[in-house]
């Protein structure tokens, strides 16, 4: 057997981590917003093209990390654009993440309520989940790590049980008329799109914990190829089961494709409520990361405060902010506009690392 | 010290959220919910119910059944022993809308109505022929509760009637009519299920659509046929019946079985349908005159025929190709024809071939498919037929010559 470090993520489990903080509460409305956008069953290339967008973008952020195996991130960002520059970034960063942590936990009560709580105060429900969160996030960051690989099986195996009995139910020519899209539809749909796999970022915060090896560029790639595959597939399998139309109006359509899942023999007759309940576990460990990120930020610029200190400030402003909007449709939209922020500050931040430590790198050399 | 008080009051707070169960539901406390029907209701047969009343109702109403198991006899009755009484309850009420209903009939029956277990949704013909329809529709796409498979069927006459109407065997009339409607799709009647998702699917890409259309009888519930909607209101204008219905199944390809009669000799034969494959194609896209092509396909087998014929005969076998293939023919376009002079719906699934072959005609002639310049009803449609057989049963030949 090989033995390695606790205290660090292998490179094979960097995969995992890339692919189980992108998925979270996005793929449940990703058809939904893609149709939206293409207007035709077409949404899968516009998935597929944001995919390799992001194949692309992870390529960059592992040469990022290769360079500096093991160091910490405010270590490198320091040394390569400034401390005031990096703590800029990591103040916004923050921030960003903080509303995202808020939305995830007003998405987590709204789908809990819509679909099994019907009498329970969205409140309550979301109060539960953010002392859960708290409780993970308080622990130690490899400890959470840990939890994820625990997890991953789980989520995936839930989500093809749902698609092997979605199966016969899937009328092929739902997918017709194959590349009728306009293209400024499709930019559009590839707009919306590649924001679901915005939780990318993290595994540059993180990298301090991953083991040195040539092969981390590759295992991050690889994390986001399995999110890209069980994107297509979910979308493919949503627009086969329901209908471009409906798959459009229906706000959660993974949920109801999950819905419409029968497994035969009666027994298991609501597969949606298994289904839900484990993926409330892919929810749970983005909201964790995200807790925990902003805290690993707000820590790294204001070191003199601890851990726990910050983790109980950031929680309640959280569940606050989460309960700002006042209905669903607010929900999605602070969502979508919290989103596109955290993935264009992710990405801008990536490439500015990128260049920089090529240049400085050169001079090195050089 | 101050440590340990916090501690203590986080404890006691807890407790707070500990106790709240909203949502507990005690199974004897739930109504499942298996079938639902909707009915009109004259103007003269208005009830004010005491609970509905403040007298500003303008809007339609509708008398809504409920069917409920009721679970107690349910479980006496899997003892073995003698249950105590029906095993379900109906129990109706006017309202305007579902939800109205569901809330009186669950006050009422002091049980919850729950829809998870829903499986039938019956609505009277009188209330389909309305615009309302697809008002009402609304609530069982929408509810949380509700799966998108849950079947719906449009009954002649009272719906209420058809969830009495099952053998004495048959513990639950909503199971019933969903077994039938499985069983009739593997034996003769072919008709496809009309489930909500599909129909709201149609109706939000603004498609015609057929729901089956069922009569009941005293002790059973019989599938005739379908009740074709149009995509104007999506209110539904005819029906198809027996034959037609089979025919229009062939048409669109949605078939799992059939028997179609057909001339043997001087008597007759039966052609079991296995396989269809049907090919529509545009022949001529001019908007103002199109033309279409369908060409059906079938294999099929026999399994009785009341003419003694030499089935080993190439020859023979032939002759029943054809006069099957002209009987597909002609039931085919005596369907054609009704749904563009009759029913002037396209029920043919010719919408769907376009929006998925011809995308950018579609779009053009969308609004002047069925309404506007009725494109549909003007276009020219021809049938073909193919029919082959795969078995002729375990014998030649029953009887001498």
């Amino acid at each position: 057997m090989k033995v390695y470090n606790y205290n660090q993520i292998r490179p094979y489990d960097t995969a995992i981590i890339v692919a189980s903080a992108q998925l979270g509460t996005s793929i449940l409305t990703l058809p939904r917003t893609v149709t939206e956008a293409v207007q035709t069953s077409d949404g899968w290339i516009a998935i597929l093209i944001s995919g390799l967008i992001m194949l692309f973008v992870s390529w960059i952020l592992g040469q990022v990390l290769i360079q500096y195996p093991g160091w910490n991130l405010v270590t490198i960002s320091s040394r390569l654009i400034g401390v005031k520059l990096t703590q800029l970034f990591f103040l916004l960063f923050a921030a960003v993440i903080m509303c995202y942590f808020a939305i995830v936990i007003r998405m987590t009560g709204l789908l809990t309520k819509l679909y099994f709580f019907e009498l329970t105060p969205l409140e309550i429900i979301a109060l539960a989940f953010t002392l859960v969160v708290v409780y993970c996030a308080a622990g130690t960051r490899i400890a959470i790590m840990r939890l994820n690989l625990i997890f991953m099986p789980m989520i995936i195996g839930i989500l093809f049980i749902v698609l092997l009995f979605s199966w016969p139910q899937i009328t092929w020519r739902n997918m017709e008329p194959l590349f009728t899209f306009r293209w400024t539809d499709l930019l559009r749909g590839t707009g919306t799109s590649i924001l679901s796999y915005n939780g990318f970022i993290i595994i540059l915060f993180y990298g301090y914990l991953i083991q040195a090896s040539p092969k981390i560029p590759r295992k991050i790639m690889m994390g986001t190829g399995i999110v890209i595959f069980i994107y297509l597939l979910v979308f493919v399998f949503c627009v086969g089961v329901l209908g471009v139309h409906t798959t459009m109006n229906v706000y959660v359509p993974t949920i109801e494709l999950a819905k419409e899942a029968e497994i035969p023999g009666g027994f298991f007759d609501r597969l949606q409520s298994i289904f839900f309940a484990v993926w409330i576990l892919a929810i749970f460990s983005s909201a964790v990361f995200a807790l925990d990120i902003t805290t690993l930020l707000l820590q790294s610029v204001f070191q003199k405060i601890r851990k726990m200190s910050w983790i109980l400030g950031i929680a309640p402003i959280a569940y606050l902010l989460s309960m700002i909007p006042r209905n669903n449709q607010e929900v999605f939209e602070w969502g979508s506009s919290a989103i596109v922020v955290l993935f264009s500050l992710s990405v801008t931040y990536t490439f500015v690392l990128f260049i920089t430590a090529k240049w400085k790198g050169r001079r090195r050399h050089g | 010290m101050a440590k340990r008080i916090g501690v203590w009051i986080g404890i006691s707070l807890s407790c707070l959220l500990l106790t709240g169960c909203w949502d507990r539901r005690e199974i004897e406390d739930i109504g499942f919910v298996i079938g639902v029907a909707i009915d009109a209701v004259a103007d003269d047969e208005r009830v004010t119910d005491p609970i509905v009343k403040d007298g500003a109702h303008q809007h339609k109403i509708y008398s809504i059944t409920l069917q409920i198991v009721n679970s107690s006899s349910m479980l006496a009755g899997s003892g073995g022993g003698e249950g105590e009484g029906k095993t379900y309850t109906n129990i109706t009420t006017q309202a305007e809308t579902m939800t109205e209903a569901i809330k009186y009939l669950g006050a009422r029956m002091l049980r919850t109505p729950f829809l998870e277990q829903l499986q039938v949704v019956l609505v009277a013909e009188e209330v389909a022929r309305t615009p309302e329809f697809s008002e009402i529709f609304d609530f069982f796409v929408r509810y949380p509760e509700i799966r998108r498979g849950t079947s719906l069927y449009v009954v002649k006459g009272e719906a209420k009637k058809a969830l009495n109407a099952a053998p004495e065997s048959i513990r639950l009339p909503a199971f019933y009519i969903n077994k039938i409607s499985e069983n009739t799709k593997h034996s003769s009647r072919l008709i496809p299920t009309s489930e909500v998702g599909n129909i709201s699917e149609s109706m939000l890409s603004q498609r015609s659509f057929t729901i089956l259309y069922i009569v009941p009888g005293k002790t059973d519930v019989s599938i005739v046929g379908s009740a074709v909607f149009g995509s104007e209101d999506f209110r539904m204008v005819g029906t198809l019946e027996g034959p037609e219905a089979e025919a229009r199944n062939l048409i669109v390809g949605e078939t799992a079985g059939g028997a179609i009669p057909f001339q043997a000799g001087e008597s007759i034969g039966i052609y079991h349908i296995q396989n269809v494959k049907t090919k529509i194609t545009l022949e001529s896209s001019n908007p103002e005159k199109l033309k279409f092509k369908i060409k059906i396909k079938t294999e099929g087998l026999i399994h009785e025929i009341h003419e003694v014929i030499n089935l080993n005969s190439p020859y023979e076998v032939d002759k029943i190709n054809a006069s099957v293939a002209e009987e597909i023919k002609r039931l085919a376009e005596l369907t054609v024809k009704k749904s563009q002079e009759e029913l002037q719906v396209d029920v043919l699934g010719l919408a769907e071939y376009l929006t998925r072959r011809h995308p950018r005609l579609w779009k053009e002639i969308k609004q002047d498919w069925e309404k506007g310049k009725r494109l549909f009803v003007n276009s020219e449609i021809t049938v073909e037929a193919e029919a082959s057989l795969c078995s002729t049963g375990v014998t030649n030949e029953t009887r001498a010559r």
